[in-house]
């Protein structure tokens, strides 16, 4: 699972570091494994890991080149991305690759573009 | 009441708390004397001393990395342990969601949990804060889960906690209610305690009781109800607790998977709702900052559902035989629960104050479109 998560993590770092060339890219969350379920059962085993990159344009921000710009980064690096219709404001990408999961989130409201991820459950 | 100046000094003294209790677990464990359960208690407690870290910007205009220490409003490290952390601005969010988890849950699970609530926070958007809110002995296993006994109790004391919340923070931000399982009959006892989120969204829930079959039973406006069931949820196709609240013709049951049919991610069981990219998690993120009108909805049935995932309908007999192996348990709680009458006199409940659908029309019929249908 270690290296799972460390692959994520290098690659939300990739990505965002392509969308944003001028800026470095923060990782807000990655705490390690945790049980998925556990918001039923908290006594369910760790099998999953997520990862959070939060990077941007505080300057000029604009979502809707960059989560086209993820789009094709994440295309580039081997993954499935689409760009999702916007809805009111909210901007986004979804990729999967080889059971991970990753979401593009890009905002009118703010100049954040957060990547965030997950990795394959292990058994 | 809680001031302004109070919820930073709470913060303050929550980090005091777990401080004193790392101190003492460490000096257990250099001592030699520490229990595994002090030693696993030790390492929860270090976790959640870590900070967190989040991105701002500085002067020039770069996007830089601060880190601060984690926001517990309350923290109790003892024992089966409880906590209530804030991710996010509570004083100045718009949107503000209270998670609420259910069984099998302890302050060692308490990381789980807080990713869950990040999670949902991403998925929100900008301007929301998320609370995660574990202030009740979660039941330990499925024998105690049977018995709501754990959420009577929990209820009133999380109604109080929202009336806090509803002091601290901007006047014109909306608070949802988030619950899944066990926790959606927490939140039910919460709101019947006289809590007014301006949402209460229900996941995978095993019922409310058994004389409530719809919203208006135990929901006062103006809080609406918003629901999900996935296909194969076995914990709300059981009715443990009384009928599924997805089924309510007055509650938005919103849809689990992407009625575009362009959904990566699909959501089964009872475990998934929360899941990157799932139509069930992105309706729950337009729940909470209010985006109603993006929300989809659906109508599918146990069996359809069943049918879909296995080729067999087993919804039905599944929700039967939970239904005969409840009967013990009802025949004692009976005697000492309400009617749906008179708890519905109780509450005040008129049809008239029924909650409206997502998009803001009249009692009856909300949510009922077909699997799909954007609203």
């Amino acid at each position: 699972m270690t290296g799972d998560r460390e692959f994520l993590r290098s690659e939300l770092l990739a990505v965002a570091a392509a969308v944003v060339p001028g800026q470095r890219p923060v990782v807000t969350h990655d705490p390690g494994p945790i049980n998925p379920g556990v918001l039923f059962d908290g006594r369910g085993p760790a099998t999953v890991s997520r990862v959070t990159v939060q990077t941007g344009n505080p300057r000029s921000p604009d979502p809707v080149a960059e989560v086209e710009a993820a789009a094709d980064a994440l295309r580039a690096r081997g993954w499935t991305a689409d760009v999702v219709p916007p809805e009111n404001g909210h901007y986004r990408v979804a990729a999967q690759r080889d059971g991970f999961d990753v979401a593009v989130h890009a905002w009118e409201a703010d100049w954040r573009i957060t990547l965030t991820g997950e990795t394959p459950v292990v058994s | 009441m809680v001031e302004f100046d109070e919820l930073a000094e709470r913060f303050r003294a929550s980090h005091a708390v777990l401080v004193a209790a790392r101190d003492r677990l460490q000096a257990a464990v250099d001592a030699g004397t520490a229990s595994d359960d002090q030693q696993k208690r030790l390492e929860t407690v270090k976790e959640l001393l870590t900070p967190v870290t989040v991105s701002e910007t500085d002067a020039d205009g770069n996007v830089v990395e601060v880190q601060r220490p984690r926001q517990f409003y309350s923290v109790d490290p003892e024992g089966q342990g409880r906590a209530v952390e804030v991710l996010g601005d509570l004083q100045k969010a718009k949107h503000i969601a209270v998670l609420v988890p259910g069984m099998g849950n302890s302050l060692d699970t308490f990381n789980g949990q807080a990713d869950r609530g990040d999670l949902i926070r991403t998925e929100a958007g900008p301007d929301t804060a998320v609370v995660v809110w574990m202030d009740y002995d979660s039941p330990k296993n499925l024998l105690e889960a049977a018995s709501q006994d754990a959420a009577v109790e929990a209820g009133p004391r999380l109604a109080a906690f929202l009336d806090e919340v509803d002091e601290l923070k901007a006047d014109d931000a909306d608070v949802s209610l988030v619950t899944h399982s066990y926790g959606t009959d927490v939140g039910a006892e919460a709101v019947r305690a006289g809590a007014r989120p301006k949402y209460l969204v229900m996941t995978g829930s095993p019922g409310i009781a058994k004389y409530v079959d719809e919203a208006a039973d135990f929901v006062q406006p103006p809080t609406r109800l918003f629901t999900e069931r996935a296909a194969g949820d076995y914990v709300s196709y059981s009715e443990w607790h009384g009928p599924d609240p997805a089924n309510f013709p007055d509650a938005i049951r919103m849809a689990t998977v992407d009625p575009r049919g362009e959904d990566p991610v699909s959501v089964h069981w009872h475990n998934e709702y929360y899941r990157e990219n799932s139509e069930a998690l992105r309706n729950i993120g337009r729940v909470i900052r209010g985006d109603l009108d993006s929300i989809t909805t659906t109508n599918t049935s146990r069996s359809t559902e069943t049918k879909l995932l296995l080729g067999a309908s087993w919804g039905g007999p599944l929700n039967t035989v939970a239904g005969m192996a409840s009967k013990v348990y009802d025949g004692v709680v009976a005697l000492t629960k309400p009617s749906k009458e008179s708890a519905g006199a109780a509450a005040g409940q008129t049809a008239a104050g029924r909650p409206p659908d997502a998009a803001g029309r009249g009692a009856g019929g909300a949510g009922r479109g077909s699997e799909g249908r954007r609203r």
